[in-house]
């Protein structure tokens, strides 16, 4: 008894240590209060927290690693654009004419490069271009991390630096722009800067934002690698026969308003910017501005065609030379007699130009060349693009001397648009480089009206026929169009010798189709051309070859014989009226 | 003592700090599978990218005409080869020798024949490489293409 007695003491001192040291598990957690309360709070937001962090964790690893191509694009400087390529530039037909291909480019951390000269003589047997002294400057540099040795370099001396295995050396993939045609494009398409960077002429230029933005859509130019390659031998055959400075051929496409072929000679390989020169770094197509000559008076017959001002057959004094306000106006070869509108451009009469120009009136003419978009700049999408020379004021004289393509100055691009719409129905379409959906075309505004349209082009052919165009004339198609030949202007008046000569045809006359614009710069005469350089004989053969050339491969069949006489271009006798 | 529900729950944070762990060595063995390909992959896109830039340039105009001059007897397309499909001349089409029909004796189709108040003709219908003989019958004719003989039959 006693010691059951005294042993309820201890289980009962039990139980209470039990409930002290392990707390009862079988009774409801009573609600914490004060700062217990608190603690547990604080210890769940550690625990959620902790949580949070290792499922972030996790879907950070399950996510892919990469850097968008506008964050690479817009890392600052070392860090940019060479890293990403541009967008291909391909001509109608998908031929590359601009690319973006990857390059090694080897780099050093000077503070890892033990032997700087004998890490040089090494690397100059493999790459042979290596600057020394610049190379050794960049090695003692010990407070860089980065140096570049060599830009760009081949494969092959890729395998062979990495095979020296020397310690300090690395490389990095970096893109370079390449240019497969060479020089064919050079001026249409442009170049970027050495280091992938910004573009610097041409549709690289242009297009520098959405070609960098969107890398993986090609930009296909309305160029026609074929035709263009044709002008370009046609254009350079002129040159180097007439031992002429420069050249220009334009053809663009009348009924859309592309360009199918923009050549400038001479001109540069843009893989290798050190052969630019400041002669050929001007396109001339759009940034040159001429005075053009005879191929005005086209305009001029056409502004009075279409306000009626004269028919085909009405005649025009050029028995002699006009004197206007102390100018003398005369013709290159003068027939001395009255002359239709028609003979004035099959003879290119000066003085029946301007006789023309005073007809139809300084205001109405200049009216005409603005409809035909030659007072202002070409929309063509080159930043070169230039305006035209213009007379500070609008007198009688200067739209007369103007209106024979003396005292304005545009860009040749300006007038082959100018000339695609006296010949396509009257429409001014804007001169593109980019290829226009099928069916589709710039947008146009009409100048002349159709039935002037049919008019001038049955004028033009009769140039090629009878008149100074006839070198331009082709074995199978019929071109008509017209000869321009302007003498230089020089400090002080114009050149004697120095001139310009040039030819702007259209093919094929019985439904044109392509206008075609070639211009030689300074071409000396030669004995079996008489000692001549004018349009006729230097600009006009060649865009007949150019025709001839080119035709077939855009698919245009031959001219069927009398197609001209269908079409009304027929030439017919002239009824006199005085 | 561990309660139940205590013992389960740590068992649950134990077999999810596991999981976790197994999926992000997963997911880090994926991803460098993945970059492994994508590296690959680019560098297979150079590949490309340098056999079509050279691509390019050697079949380049300035390259490739040259060559031609030197090495083919072709010369370029000239205007009058361009035909139009109206232009060109309706073929007459030929009977292959041995070819010609053969009408069994126990068929006599003379009545026939001169019950058609006219001279028989070929219909409009028929195909241009079908041509029907006096008997109306429409034989089949070779077609000659690229010096291939199409046979019909």
């Amino acid at each position: 008894m006693t010691d059951a007695n005294s042993s309820a003491p201890l289980f009962a001192y039990a139980a209470q240590a039990e409930r002290v040291s392990y707390g009862n598990f079988h009774e409801p957690l009573r609600r914490p209060r004060g700062p217990q309360r608190w603690r547990l709070a604080a210890a769940g937001a550690i625990f959620a927290t902790a949580f949070a962090v290792v499922a972030g964790n996790l879907m950070l690893n399950a996510a892919p690693r990469t850097v968008s191509p506008a964050i690479a694009a817009s890392l600052p400087e070392g860090g940019g654009r060479e890293f990403t390529p541009r967008a291909s530039i391909v001509d109608r037909n998908g031929e590359l004419l601009a690319y973006s291909l990857p390059f090694a480019s080897l780099y050093a951390n000077p503070q890892e490069v033990r032997d700087a000269t004998a890490v040089v003589d090494q690397l100059q047997q493999l790459l042979p271009s290596l600057d020394r002294q610049r190379v050794m400057a960049a090695l003692a540099n010990q407070n860089r991390e980065f140096a570049y040795l060599a830009r760009h370099v081949t494969p092959s001396q890729h395998a062979a630096v990495l095979d020296l295995g020397i310690p300090g050396l690395y490389f990095r993939k970096e893109y370079r722009r390449i240019y497969p045609q060479g020089s064919l494009t050079a001026h249409a398409v442009g170049v970027v800067q050495e280091d992938h960077r910004d573009g610097l002429s041409g549709i690289e230029a242009f297009l520098d934002p959405e070609l960098v933005s969107a890398p993986e859509i090609p930009q296909d130019l309305s160029i026609d690698l074929r035709v263009q390659h044709v002008v370009r031998e046609e254009v350079q055959r002129a040159i180097d026969k007439f031992d002429a400075i420069g050249g220009l051929g334009v053809m663009m496409d009348v009924t859309t308003g592309e360009i199918l072929a923009s050549v400038s000679l001479p001109d540069f390989d843009p893989n290798r910017l050190d052969t630019l020169t400041d002669e050929s770094r001007i396109n001339k197509v759009v940034g040159g501005r001429y005075e053009l000559g005879s191929m005005f008076k086209l305009i001029t017959a056409a502004a009075a065609l279409d306000t009626g001002t004269a028919s085909e057959v009405t005649q025009f004094d050029a028995t002699h030379s006009l004197r206007v306000y102390g100018h003398r106006i005369a013709d290159f070869r003068g027939e001395n007699r009255w002359l239709t509108l028609r003979e004035v451009l099959v003879h290119s009469s000066n003085i029946g130009a301007a006789r023309m120009a005073e007809q139809v009136g300084t205001d109405t003419l200049v009216g005409y060349f603005d409809k035909f978009g030659l007072l202002g700049k070409a929309a063509v999408e080159l930043n070169e693009s230039a305006g035209p020379l213009l007379p500070k004021r609008w007198h009688d004289i200067n739209a007369m001397t103007a209106s024979f393509g003396h005292g304005i100055s545009v860009t040749p691009v300006q007038f082959a648009a100018a000339a695609g719409a006296l010949v396509n129905g009257g429409y001014l379409r804007r001169p593109t480089l980019f290829q226009m959906p099928p069916g589709s075309m710039t947008e146009s505004a009409r100048v002349i009206s159709d039935q002037t349209s049919a008019r001038m082009r049955r004028l033009m052919r009769a140039v090629v026929v009878e008149g100074s165009g006839k070198a331009a004339n082709s074995r199978f198609y019929q071109v008509g169009g017209k000869t321009g030949t302007a003498l230089k202007a020089e400090a002080g008046g114009y050149s004697d010798e120095k001139r310009l000569s040039s030819f702007v045809g259209a093919f094929p006359m019985d439904k044109p189709r392509y206008v075609v614009l070639v211009t030689v710069d300074e071409p000396k005469g030669r004995k079996d051309t008489l000692g001549f350089a004018t349009g006729g004989w230097v600009a006009a053969p060649a865009v007949g070859q150019i025709v001839d050339r080119t035709g077939p491969m855009l698919g245009i069949p031959k001219s069927k014989p009398g197609a001209d006489k269908a079409k009304g271009l027929q030439t017919v006798a002239v009824r006199v009226e005085r | 003592m561990i309660s139940r529900g205590y013992f389960c729950w740590l068992v649950a944070v134990v077999a999810m700090v596991l999981a976790s762990a197994q999926i992000g060595l997963k997911a880090e063995a994926l991803d460098d599978e993945l970059r492994a390909v994508r590296a690959a992959q680019e560098a297979e896109r150079d590949r490309i990218r340098v056999l079509r830039a050279s691509y390019a340039h050697l079949t380049a105009p300035d390259q490739l005409w040259p060559l031609v001059a030197r090495h083919l007897e072709l010369a370029p397309v000239r205007g009058d080869q361009i035909v139009k499909m109206a232009d060109l001349p309706k073929r007459q089409p030929k009977l292959r020798p041995g070819s010609e029909p053969r009408i069994s004796p126990d068929v006599d189709l003379s009545p026939r024949v001169r019950a058609w108040p006219h001279e028989p003709r070929i219909p409009p219908s028929n195909p241009p490489w079908l041509k029907a003989d006096n008997d109306l019958r429409l034989q089949p004719v070779s077609l000659t293409r690229q010096n291939k003989v199409i046979r019909n039959d």
